[in-house]
């Protein structure tokens, strides 16, 4: 027989046996132990464990112990054993702690800490004794394990024994705090260890109770302290800084001093006493807030306000803030009546402000995402991009602003650009157009424009103004540039016609009396001229329009050419008497005009020249003007009284041809300038651009009727509405109105069923 | 297998039922109809049948189109239209016209058949009679309608005529009788009215049914962009008086209303 410590005997084989190998229980053949011989041999196992928490164990004979357990828990004494054994720890508890109680302060943790230790050795040298009861009693029991019923009664007695863990609690919160302000050298090794003791023994039941809670609501007491203090005495960007010097201090003391779960409870607390707290006052703080860094423009600052609230995840304050002081600016901006005299200086004016809050986007509103690329912060870009749409449509000529804007870039001039800058211009100006919501204004104004730099080859580059065009292509689509399109095409084929007047003039032996260029415009490209009926040409002119018209009719049969009388250019030369030197002199068809009816004439008021060549009020003052203008270069052509202001002028006054003309060069160009318009052209041009959006909407209707055969009322408008998003924006009220005026004219009915439902009427 | 082939003859057979079912009551539901016509409408059997043929059976559609299309449904028994020449020829007046009826004489004549001329009921008269032309009754307008309503005797026609108030109370009848008004008060095909007549003619139909016409008034009068009124704005506006209440409390913004409409509740809000 032999005794294997598994304390199972096995059955040898005898080489000459027959019977199989057989494990059975060992039954000591001496009979059954009884009540009083178990209590005998526990008397020696009590006694070894005293012997072991003394730490005296060296006499003790492991076998002999071991047996000893066996013994007893074979004969089914286990219950007397595993409380025996849970007694004695607890005795031995109650009696070390009083011993630590007994500590002074300065080493009471530290005593704490080596009686843990102490218990834990001792703890697992009972355990190895009563292995058998482990391994064999202790799961069916459904009891602890001795080393975690070791584990347990220190928690349960020791550790959280009011007065241990009160102390425990003071001592380590001193400690702390010493910590914080930096007074002794902190502890770390020594609150590390006590967090592994305590979260060996039971984090929920040891660790967080006694030690984190303590700590987190220390910790709060401190911040709010903290906070004020550092508030009153620094400006914003200081105090955000300690603040993320603490968070960091603090998340290190976890690290190295605590549990790890109570990093983020420890920042939460910080967050919520140190920003969420004064996040209202970190944003409105007189001198250092928010506002102050927007009109110092630190961005620096307002990058680190930004990560401190985005820290508690609400950024959305500090971007209402902002977007305020955005609006501030620029809704008195766009309608300042200085600024409104220069339209340029107004959409530079927004340029610059969207360039500034772009750099201020990437520079501190954006967020960094995993794959290491940042992206805009999304409550930012949106508050911006809201601000930016308000300020551009706050002033209604701001479509014609822009479209002046574009012409002064495109024009031929002084500041002309070089090729690679057009496209950063364009860039920059798709920007406030996406902002604008009346689109067809602009597109009404760039069509104005536009047709006077193309008539007049004022044009800097016509590669730069198709790209231009290819880019609100691009955006908007063919229907909002098909227009510009085909004035480009009709230039084009206006050089070829001319080439063929000429042969076809040449051909055929005659003679213009004066040379002509003629553009043929197609009616619907171009903006319709509110050119007179009939114009008293002058003979030549008048000859060698006819002509021409001889010759385009002649060709194109069935076209209906009428003259444009307000969109071109005419070069005359000027002789005087006094003077040698002929001038070339290069003006408007309208000044060339009023200059030929000087021709036989020495002078003439107001009202004969308006008679004379049909042209009314305040065009034919436009057209005077550069007449009468001392120019550098050159004295005026035409003379208007002293005493007559140029707003005095009216039906009466006078104008006389300057016999003294000098000029310093030869040739003259009266150029001029596109100017934005008075207001009471601002009117008609909207009144052009409301009729314009009636009939659009008559015909959007129709189509969708047509389509529909029949639709609710409430269906129709919205629709209407999306349909025309980005050209403008019609209220219910105007898309009402042209309703009502298509049942009038019997396109649409009201449904005989349901009143708010229109039928299409075929 | 057998189950499907037993849900298929089984719904056959529903099938057939349910067809059964239909031309019972049809027919069944047809007869109401007719009598609910009648009820409404008080005209023939005759007509019941044809007009609510003609409307694939449905009632509120065939009431609508009989209110507005009187003329085309004669009376039973046509009245004489010998007898009813005297009668015009009794009022007319030969210096004037031989063939209208206006002014005194139209004004006779509506006395005679116990008619207020001052009142709505008169142009109810007109409206039975499908008048084209404010403030006159031609011979033939009188000879066929009053033949057309079998009526030939001025006494029948007194009793008849007598009748005319309840259209007033009679809602469909009233919206047919308002909505030919429109047609009646423009002259030769122009499609809106002129604001003073359709004034005049709401002060004279419309007191019963629009518990807020005096506010009505008030705004048409004080609104000098309004000079016409367009036929849905006519038409529009009995629904309106119908649907919003006496407080306008029931008026829905988004209800596509005439925006003169919309105007009016913003101005009687604001007042």
């Amino acid at each position: 027989w032999i005794l294997f410590e598994s304390g199972f005997c096995c059955l040898m084989a005898h080489p000459n046996a027959t019977q199989k190998l057989v494990l059975q229980p060992y039954v000591d053949k001496k009979g059954s132990l009884d009540q009083a011989g178990a209590k005998e041999k526990w008397k020696t196992l009590e006694n070894a464990i005293h012997h072991i928490f003394q730490q005296n164990a060296s006499s003790l004979s492991f076998q002999h112990l071991y047996t000893s357990g066996y013994h007893i828990i074979l004969h089914r004494h286990g219950d007397m054993l595993y409380t025996g054994v849970e007694d004695t720890i607890r005795g031995h508890i109650d009696k070390e702690r009083d011993k630590v109680l007994n500590q002074a302060d300065a080493s009471f943790l530290e005593s704490l800490l080596q009686h843990w230790e102490k218990h834990r050795t001792a703890v697992n040298m009972i355990r190895d004794i009563l292995m058998y009861m482990d391994k064999n009693f202790v799961p069916n029991a459904g009891k602890l394990p001795i080393y975690d019923l070791g584990v347990k009664i220190f928690g349960e007695h020791m550790l959280k024994n009011p007065k241990v863990s009160g102390k425990i609690r003071s001592l380590t919160l001193t400690i702390i705090k010493a910590e914080r302000s930096g007074e002794t050298a902190p502890q770390r090794l020594l609150l590390k260890n006590l967090t592994k003791m305590m979260t060996e023994v039971s984090k929920r039941e040891v660790y967080e109770p006694i030690l984190e809670e303590a700590f987190l609501d220390d910790s709060t007491d401190f911040y709010k302290v903290e906070a004020q203090n550092f508030f009153s005495s620094s400006t914003v960007p200081e105090y955000i800084r300690k603040v993320l010097k603490r968070l960091d201090e603090e998340r290190d003391r976890v690290e190295r001093s605590l549990d790890e779960g109570t990093k983020e409870k420890i920042e939460d607390r910080v967050k919520t006493e140190m920003i969420k707290e004064y996040k209202m006052n970190l944003i409105e703080k007189e001198s250092s807030g928010c506002l102050a860094m927007l009109q110092d423009w630190r961005v620096d600052d307002l990058r680190l306000l930004y990560e401190c609230l985005k820290l508690i995840n609400d950024v959305d304050p500090m971007v209402t803030q902002i977007k305020r002081h955005l609006l501030q600016w620029g809704l008195k901006f766009v309608v300042d009546s200085d600024n409104v005299k220069d339209p340029i200086l107004i959409i530079d004016g927004i340029l610059e402000k969207i360039e500034q809050y772009k750099d201020l986007e990437k520079r501190a509103f954006s967020i960094k995402e995993a794959n290491n690329k940042t992206v805009p912060d999304p409550t930012f870009q949106k508050a911006i991009q809201k601000a930016f749409e308000e300020i551009v449509n706050k002033n209604q000529r701001l479509p014609e602003f822009l479209s002046l804007y574009v012409d002064s870039k495109l024009r031929k001039g002084k500041s002309q650009l070089r090729d690679e800058e057009y496209d950063i211009v364009f860039e920059k100006v798709l920007v406030v157009f996406r902002y604008l919501r009346e689109k067809d204004v602009f597109e009404k104004y760039y069509k104005n424009h536009l047709a006077k730099r193309l008539l007049g080859a004022k044009s800097s580059s016509d590669d730069a103004e198709r790209s231009f065009i290819q880019k609100l292509k691009t955006e908007y689509g063919y229907n909002f540039t098909s227009k510009l399109e085909g004035m480009f095409q009709d230039m084009k084929v206006s050089a070829d016609t001319m080439e063929n007047y000429k042969q076809w003039v040449s051909a055929r032996g005659k003679k213009s009396p004066c040379d002509i260029s003629v553009h043929v415009l197609t009616t619907t490209y171009w903006p319709g001229g509110k050119s007179p009926e009939s114009v008293q040409l002058p003979e030549e002119v008048r000859l060698s329009a006819e002509l021409f018209k001889q010759f385009y009719i002649g060709s194109h049969s069935g076209r209906k050419l009428t003259w444009q009388y307000t969109m071109g250019t005419a070069d005359l030369r000027l002789r005087l008497p006094a003077s040698t030197r002929p001038y070339d002199i290069i003006v408007n068809t309208q000044q060339m005009l009023i200059l030929m009816f000087f021709n036989d004439k020495q002078s003439a008021t107001f009202a004969e020249i308006s008679a004379q060549t049909s042209i009314v009020g305040p065009d034919l003052k436009r057209s005077l003007l550069p007449l009468v203008h001392q120019q550098k270069l050159h004295s005026p052509i035409l003379k208007k009284p002293q005493n007559t202001t140029i707003k005095e002028i009216d039906d009466h006054t006078v104008f006389t041809f300057n016999e003294e003309f000098k000029s310093k060069c030869m040739k003259i160009k009266l150029s001029q300038v596109i100017q934005k318009e008075n207001d009471d052209e601002a009117k008609q041009t909207r009144q052009k651009v409301d009729e314009e959006r009636k009939w659009q909407l008559d015909a959007a209707i129709v189509r969708l009727m047509k389509a529909r055969k029949t639709e609710e009322h409430r269906i129709l408008v919205l629709e209407l509405i999306k349909m025309f998003q980005g050209r403008f924006t019609p209220s219910p009220d105007d898309i009402k109105k042209r309703i009502e005026s298509l049942i009038e004219r019997e396109y649409l009915e009201r449904s005989k069923e349901s009143r708010s439902r229109y039928n299409y009427l075929a | 297998k057998n189950l499907n082939r037993d849900n298929r003859s089984r719904s056959r057979t529903e099938t057939r039922l349910t067809e059964e079912r239909s031309t019972v009551m049809s027919s069944y539901s047809q007869r109401r109809a007719i009598s609910d016509f009648k009820n409404i409408t008080s005209a023939s059997d005759a007509i019941a049948r044809k007009v609510l043929q003609a409307s694939g059976w449905n009632l509120e559609r065939a009431v609508d189109d009989y209110y507005a299309n009187r003329h085309k449904y004669p009376a039973a028994k046509l009245g004489d239209k010998k007898k009813i020449a005297k009668i015009f020829d009794k009022y007319m007046d030969e210096e004037e016209s031989t063939d209208e009826l206006f002014g005194e004489a139209l004004f006779n004549f509506l006395s005679g058949i116990d008619v207020d001329p001052e009142e709505s009921v008169s142009l109810a008269v007109c409206w039975k009679l499908n008048c084209t032309e404010m403030g006159r009754i031609t011979r033939d307008e009188f000879v066929n309608g009053f033949s057309m309503l079998g009526l030939d005797s001025v006494k029948a026609m007194k009793t008849e005529m007598a009748k005319l108030k309840s259209i007033f109370n009679n809602p469909r009848e009233f919206k047919a009788f308002y909505q030919w008004l429109f047609t009646y008060c423009t002259e030769d095909k122009r499609k809106t009215m002129d604001k003073e007549i359709a004034v005049s003619m709401w002060e004279q139909t419309l007191p019963s049914v629009f518990p807020l016409l005096k506010d009505w008034l008030e705004f048409v009068n004080e609104n000098e962009q309004l000079k016409f009124v367009s036929k849905d704005l006519w038409n529009q506006l009995l629904e309106f008086a119908r649907d919003v209440g006496d407080d306008i409390s029931k008026y829905d913004e988004d209800g596509a209303w005439p925006v003169v409409i919309d105007d009016f509740v913003e101005w009687y809000n604001d007042k």
